[in-house]
């Protein structure tokens, strides 16, 4: 780890140590002190005590008879003594004898009464002779005490190197052990800046068992969890743009591209301002001519663009307080809703459509039934009139079945079909039957075969639906007495494994143009619109949207003058194809 | 006595063509018909209608709003009295039509006896 370890935790460590040494020192220094001190001074004393007898003996009653000579020796023999040089008798208030030796230098007598307080390396005592309270004379003796200084020097000295060394040792070992650990937290600080930054493959080599370790590691399970949502926020299909509290883009799902176009390419970085600029300029200048500001796009909740494509798009913008709550970041949503409101408007235009073409059989009801109400007509033209009224409510009967099947279908409400599995042959009979019995009178002809059966998944009313309105059509598109087949067939699909069960109507009627071909199954889309041929535009609509439902499909060949074949394709019972509802 | 006036009826619905000429077979009107608007162009260069009916919703390249805009903006057939027939009914719708100058507009389901009152009233 190369990295400089800066900051002030170290350092306060550092401090820390240091101070708690010092002190811990001196407490150390003035309990030696007090220690080495007691012991010499005890030692000391036990000297001082052997001089007490000596001088109580040699000295005291001398002075007290006052033999000068013999108090001369005395103090002589003390003076001898190794330690001892001065000595000075007094006999009451008088001074009888003075000796000193011959390195004493001259200086003041202070009698002291701490071993470590004699400075100048001498200490006084007075040894009085007291008779009966009273004293009647004193001998004033001073001891040189270097050599105990020296030993207390020496002490200190030994104490002070050891002190000092312990110290230096202490600090560099906190030095390195809080430098471990500043750097273990340094590398922490750093992972979690990059991450935030936006650098998604952040590692962080943290060893050990201890707290940063697992501190560390529960930082990986967060950068972990907050990559997943990273992960999830760019498969959206929409488009999120974050907003930093410096008013900075700092990141772009990728979907916004899609959304916005090349021109949101390069946002990532610059200030929001440029998001709204974009925003603006791909408005719909004819319906937002108004529009200037993110503010005023936000309150419009959709608005139309052009990126060039049409598109309806939303925004919605939320506010995220930093942690202090004195500033905030910005997340913008941008939501492609063309298809949403394309398909609203779809449905509307149908449902407007589909009241329209309600309007022209019931202006002939109202008009035709108005018409016999004011006037008196003969019984042919009343006759007329009345088959009329009758017919177009027949066709608006159809619509609105119709119109009823379709939104069912539609709502998937009725979705679920009713399957069984089996051969279809009873609904190719039924409707064959009752096409039959009709108006127009067309040669059906039916002819089922053996080997052109495959059993199917199917919804017998359904199906019967479907095949009425695709027979139906042949019948109308024919001629009088045309001729209409109806015939199976069983293919297989060799490439998919899917095998197919068809049925075929065929006409030979006036068929259908290319163009007509191609909008056939558009809901209201008539390939004959004089009102000569009845129907209401849905059957095909409807035909198709059963099939489907099937997981089936329908296939259409047509000549114009020459007839149309219709066949509807549905999937074996044995064959793989998954089927959209079940029953 | 002036001479019978001719009314042109244009509707791809036979139907309604039906009602309508039932509507005006007691009037004074000498009736024709046309079944898209290409037809009742040319029907009008041929006899000279004094009235129309159009059906707006017509199948070609003209619908019965346009045509009525050709024909008003002729000045040769500016003087023809129209009338526009259609499913829809919004204000928007009605509006167009009186742009496109249409002199009465009837929205389908309609009363044949209000039709023919207005006709009565776009004769004099």
């Amino acid at each position: 780890m190369k990295q400089r370890v800066k900051g002030s935790f170290r350092l306060k460590t550092l401090s820390l140590t240091f101070l708690l040494f010092v002190t811990f020192l001196l407490v150390l220094y003035f309990a030696s002190q007090k220690i080495l001190v007691n012991s010499l001074s005890e030692q000391f004393m036990v000297q001082t005590d052997s001089l007490t007898e000596l001088i109580t003996t040699t000295l005291k009653p001398n002075v007290l008879s006052e033999n000068l000579t013999a108090v001369n020796d005395a103090a002589s023999s003390i003076l001898a003594i190794e330690q001892v040089d001065y000595v000075q008798v007094y006999s009451y208030d008088d001074p009888l004898v003075e000796l000193r030796s011959a390195d004493y230098p001259e200086r003041e007598f202070k009698a002291d009464r701490n071993l470590m307080r004699a400075r100048d390396g001498f200490f006084d005592v007075v040894y009085r002779f007291d008779i009966e309270g009273t004293t009647v004379g004193k001998a004033l003796v001073s001891f040189s005490i270097e050599d105990e200084r020296a030993l207390l020097l020496d002490a200190n000295r030994k104490l002070a190197t050891a002190a000092i060394v312990m110290t230096l040792i202490a600090l560099l070992v906190t030095w390195i052990l809080a430098g471990r650990i500043a750097r273990r937290i340094q590398l922490l600080e750093h992972a979690s800046n990059r991450f935030a930054a936006g650098e998604n493959d952040v590692v962080l080599p943290l060893q050990g068992n201890d707290e940063i370790a697992s501190t560390g590691r529960a930082f990986e399970q967060m950068m972990w969890q907050i990559r997943e949502k990273y992960e999830a926020i760019n498969l959206s299909p929409d488009g999120i743009l974050l907003v930093s509290s410096n008013k900075r883009i700092s990141f772009t799902s990728p979907a916004l591209l899609n959304i916005l176009g090349t021109g949101a390419r390069n946002l990532c970085g610059k200030p929001l301002r440029e998001f709204e600029t974009l925003l603006v300029s791909i408005l719909d200048k004819r319906t937002h001519a108004d529009i200037r500001s993110l503010d005023n796009l936000i309150e419009l909740s959709d608005f139309r663009v052009h990126t060039p494509e049409f598109k309806i798009l939303r925004c919605i913008r939320k506010q995220v307080d930093s942690p202090d709550g004195k500033t905030f970041s910005e997340v913008f949503y941008l939501r492609d809703i063309t298809h949403e409101s394309e398909i609203d408007r779809m449905k509307s235009e149908f449902l407007t459509t589909a009241a329209h073409e309600l309007r022209t059989p019931l202006a002939s009801v109202m008009g035709f039934s108005e018409l016999l109400m004011m006037n008196d007509y003969d019984q042919e033209k009343t006759r007329f009139v009345a088959e009329t009224i009758n017919r177009q409510s027949q066709n608006l009967k159809h619509l609105v079945d119709d119109l009823l099947d379709i939104a069912r279908i539609e709502a998937r409400s009725d979705g679920v079909l009713k399957l069984e599995k089996g051969d279809a042959t009873a609904v190719v009979n039924e409707c064959c039957d009752l096409i039959s019995g009709g108006d127009k009178q067309c040669q059906l002809i039916y002819q089922p075969d053996e080997a052109a059966w495959s059993p199917i998944w199917f919804d017998a009313y359904k199906l019967k639906q479907a095949l009425m309105n695709i027979l139906s059509n042949a019948y109308k598109y024919s001629q009088e007495g045309g001729i209409v087949i109806v015939d199976t067939l069983v293919q297989q699909d060799e490439e998919e494994g899917t095998g197919w069960f068809g049925i075929r109507v065929s006409d030979q009627g006036i068929g259908m143009s290319e163009e007509q071909l191609a909008h056939v199954g558009e809901k209201f889309y008539r390939a004959d619109n004089t009102g000569s041929i009845p129907g209401t535009g849905l059957g095909m609509a409807l035909t198709s949207e059963i099939i489907s439902l099937h997981s089936g499909h329908m296939e259409i060949t047509s000549q114009l003058g020459q007839g149309t074949q219709v066949t509807l394709w549905i999937p074996t019972a044995d064959s793989m194809v998954e089927l959209k509802a079940h029953g | 006595m002036a001479d019978k006036q001719k009314l042109l009826i244009v509707d791809d619905h036979e139907t309604l063509r039906e009602l309508l000429k039932m509507t005006l077979e007691f009037s004074d009107f000498d009736l024709y018909e046309a079944t898209d608007a290409a037809e009742a162009l040319a029907m009008v260069a041929e006899i000279k209608p004094d009235v129309m009916i159009l059906d707006i919703m017509m199948p070609g390249e003209m619908d019965g709003v346009e045509l009525c805009r050709r024909l008003k903006a002729n000045p040769k057939t500016a003087h023809i009295k129209i009338i526009l027939l259609s499913a829809k009914g919004q204000t928007e719708d009605i509006r167009i039509g009186g742009e496109a100058g249409a002199d009465a507009y009837f929205v389908k389901p309609f009363s044949p006896m209000s039709l023919l009152e207005s006709i009565k009233v776009q004769r004099y």
